[in-house]
């Protein structure tokens, strides 16, 4: 009888998260685990791109024996279940060992945002009191100094030198321990926090149990399958979870997540090739970097059977163009997010082949993000900025009929329950029903008759104008397909008669003419019905800095009214 | 009399007055002089007298540059709140113009005390303003926004790879505890150019500590040329 991971009574050490691992680490020792590129190889290469992209690898029996090595070592080193311990590494062999490792341990693995503002290191640290830190010296040199900091009592480094009173990484791996029997937990005990950016108050920190990451690996297992002969490419550290329990072959992208580059497109494409990658994982953006490289320079990427994005807003011609370079392949989009991933899906040539408006000027006000994840469970709510208490509003106050637009709330296994110490952030974000608690996504939606889900934006995006509500994604499409907008914006200034008003701006193509832009847009606006009160041009729509995918509205409006920009819309 | 430095990351910049620090050192203790990215190479290629270099924030970007040409000397560098980010250089140009034009335009209505007092007040008191301004920065790819040419020999300098300094030089790095305008990932890339450093937070300053904890920035320039160890 199989055994299912995460879901056993009481504590077992069949909950333990790991136990993926250790199964896979007995029936397929020899297949290759990870592959990845050294720092030396990947200089070499930048020098000059005719350089063989060399990758290492390890099988799934070598990275079963260093997990069990380290975690060993770490135990003699007095590491015990439930200790937090920082691991601040890049995306590397040694990250996935030392992450691995204290998780065997029951302990758990806590991942800082590097992207936060520094002054939240010390408010990270606060939150879960950490016992220990595995990193790199120049980030010891960083927090040693910060008081929040003072708590570490077992400092691991990868870099270490003599006499630094730290214990280096490579002795651990390499010690010839090999008794460290998998640590009973119980399925709700954390196993991972990771904490994401917020420009103030507490760092949040995401409280993945786990029975949460087996779910979750449940979850993206049945929405994208593997192959056993599957060589996959991820972007994005939890599909490189999910391969590992899967038994995937992966490879690390050699780019740097942390500095998004335009060569980045040529370095995942040459990855994919030299290592005949079957699937792959990219953020939107990587996804159009990869398609126009491989475009411009005739390659196509015959291998790759699917190629996974999500993230951030895709259209179909971002679709088109990759099947144009990966004809045998097809594109699933994935809608997700920290704390429920996946949550909908929609293959690409389904997206394409959906039917649209005989009047191709017409276009559907939001993404179609596809069928709901069928174990989630569902509701759609009004429009709600405050936290919900169902004790003072009950749900038929608050939940709207089904096809209508509302904020979409999830539940489920696969749905993060809390924030580790944090119940600020669970009071804006969840709703207590009973045993069960509920995500607020912040995503407004609707379900279409055939039960696909369709995003219209954001809940602190939506602009509610003189009683009605207007959403920036379809005017942002419409925006996009006039000729001479780069980049194109709908947002909401405060108004006293209408609550608010509804601004376009855009960001022009060189030699472009604002007033040819306007006037098209005032046309195809009245078309699609949609009300424009102001119109501006400015020099450009700021983007969020990590996918560079998302418009910063609040930038966005306060440069506007700071330059006191001209209407252009009289 | 001892001949000090100031980098700073831009000409705008190199325009603030620096009272509050020379009020810190007697008269005849230390020379400032005080340059922008402009004058960086010719400055420090001539300035085989300097006894300290101080860089500021985008202004550690071109001290570390000129280190790599003067690796035969024992050079003593105070890094306040650096900055260092590449491979994105126009975005950088975008974060350094952002602040700048900020400063700048702060400056010539309140003039520069009340300038880095609101800054540092801004980011005490956690002004939302403020926090969407931060964000901002790193939220442009490009500058023409800022209506602020760029001249070429500095999108050159930005896009030139940075080597870490000699470990012969002796430098010492503050940081702000609440600097917003940083992130980890900005401070651990500066850090990764140095080989030889002591680091040092100075709580409730933002990233304007140079105007607003003078003080502190006194001591550690004592500290670092060894008076007042």
């Amino acid at each position: 009888m199989t055994i299912r991971i995460g879901y056993q009574s009481g504590r077992s050490p069949f909950n333990n998260v790991i136990s993926y691992l250790d199964q896979h680490g007995e029936s397929q020792p020899n297949k290759i685990a990870l592959k990845w590129v050294d720092m030396a190889t990947k200089a070499a290469w930048v020098a000059d791109s005719k350089t063989t992209l060399i990758h290492k690898e390890i099988s799934y029996g070598d990275l079963q024996k260093r997990i069990v090595a380290c975690a060993a070592a770490l135990k003699e080193k007095g590491l015990r279940a439930g200790d937090r311990v920082i691991v601040f590494l890049p995306m590397s062999v040694e990250m996935y060992v030392a992450m691995f490792a204290v998780q065997r341990l029951g302990a758990i693995s806590v991942f800082l945002d590097s992207w936060a503002r520094s002054h939240h290191l010390g408010a990270s640290a606060k939150c879960v009191e950490p016992r220990a830190m595995i990193s790199f010296s120049k980030a010891f040199e960083l927090v040693n100094p910060i008081p929040e900091f003072s708590c570490l009592e077992i400092k691991v480094c990868l870099d270490s030198k003599p006499d630094d009173g730290m214990i280096p990484l490579a002795s651990l791996i390499a010690s010839d321990l090999t008794d460290c029997p998998m640590e009973p937990v119980q399925s709700e005990d954390t196993a991972l926090i990771t904490f994401t950016t917020g420009s103030s108050g507490t760092p949040k920190g995401a409280n993945r149990t786990h029975r949460f990451l087996c779910a979750q690996h449940e979850a993206l297992q049945e929405t994208i399958a593997y192959t056993d002969t599957d060589v996959d490419l991820p972007a994005f550290p939890i599909f490189s979870l999910n391969n590992l329990a899967s038994g995937v072959t992966t490879v690390l992208p050699a780019i740097d997540l942390a500095q998004p580059s335009d060569s980045d497109g040529e370095l995942l494409a040459a990855q994919l090739i030299a290592q005949s990658c079957s699937c792959a994982t990219l953020s939107p953006n990587m996804l159009r970097l990869v398609s126009a490289y491989c475009e411009k320079h005739g390659i196509q990427l015959e291998r790759v059977r699917r190629m996974t994005t999500g993230g951030a807003p895709i259209s179909k011609d971002d679709v088109k163009e990759f099947l144009n370079i990966a004809p045998e392949s097809d594109v699933m989009v994935l809608y997700g997010s920290t704390e429920a991933e996946p949550m909908a899906h929609i293959s690409g040539r389904e997206m394409i082949a959906l039917p649209t408006n005989e009047d191709p000027e017409i276009i559907e006000r939001g993404v179609n993000v596809g069928e709901i994840y069928e174990k989630l469970d569902f509701k759609f709510i009004r429009i709600h900025r405050d936290p919900v208490d169902l004790a003072k509003t009950p749900w038929a106050e608050l939940e709207v009929e089904m096809g209508k637009v509302g904020e979409l709330l999830v539940s489920g296994d696969h749905v993060c329950r809390d924030y580790y110490n944090n119940p600020g952030a669970f009071a804006k974000a969840k709703i207590a029903d009973g045993e069960k608690i509920w995500h607020r996504t912040g995503d407004l939606g609707f379900l279409d008759s055939d039960k696909r889900l369709w995003i219209v934006g954001r809940i602190h995006n939506v602009i509610e104008r003189a009683g009605e509500c207007f959403f920036p994604v379809q005017a942002e499409i419409l925006l996009k397909r006039i000729s001479g907008v780069k980049r194109g914006a709908f947002l909401g200034f405060p108004c006293s008669k209408l609550g608010n008003k509804n601004v376009l701006a855009v960001e022009l193509d060189s030699g472009a003419d604002v007033s040819k832009v306007r006037d098209e847009a005032r046309r195809i606006f009245r078309k699609n019905e949609i009300v424009v009160d102001e119109f501006y041009q400015v020099a450009e729509i700021p983007m969020d800095p990590r996918h560079f995918s998302k418009v910063e509205y609040g930038i966005l409006r306060d440069k506007i009214l700071e330059d006191k920009s001209e209407n252009l819309w009289k | 009399m001892r001949k000090l430095y100031v980098v700073l990351g831009s000409p705008q910049c190199a325009d603030f007055d620096l009272e509050e620090l020379r009020k810190e050192f007697k008269e005849s203790e230390f020379s400032f002089e005080i340059v922008a990215h402009e004058d960086v190479e010719k400055c420090l290629k001539a300035a085989t007298e300097a006894d300290l270099f101080l860089a500021y924030s985008m202004g550690v970007f071109f001290v570390l540059k000129e280190m790599e040409h003067l690796r035969e000397r024992r050079l003593k560098i105070l890094l306040l709140s650096p900055f260092v980010v590449q491979e994105r250089p126009l975005s950088l140009v975008a974060r350094l113009l952002m602040g700048v034009n900020f400063i700048k335009q702060t400056l010539l209505t309140k003039g520069a005390r009340k300038m880095a007092i609101d800054f540092v007040n801004s980011c005490t008191f956690n002004s939302d303003k403020w926090e969407r301004r931060e964000e901002a920065i790193s939220s442009y790819s490009d500058v023409k926004k800022w209506d602020m040419a760029i001249d070429s020999k500095l999108k050159q300098q930005m896009s030139s790879s940075l080597q870490p300094i000699s470990g012969r030089h002796q430098a010492m790095v503050l940081l702000g505890r609440e600097d917003r305008a940083m992130n980890v990932q900005m401070q651990l890339q500066a850090l990764e150019r140095v080989l030889n450093f002591d680091i040092a937070y100075v709580p409730s300053a933002g990233h304007a500590l140079l105007w607003t904890h003078s003080k502190q920035v006194a001591v550690a320039i004592q500290k670092l040329i060894g008076d007042r160890a």
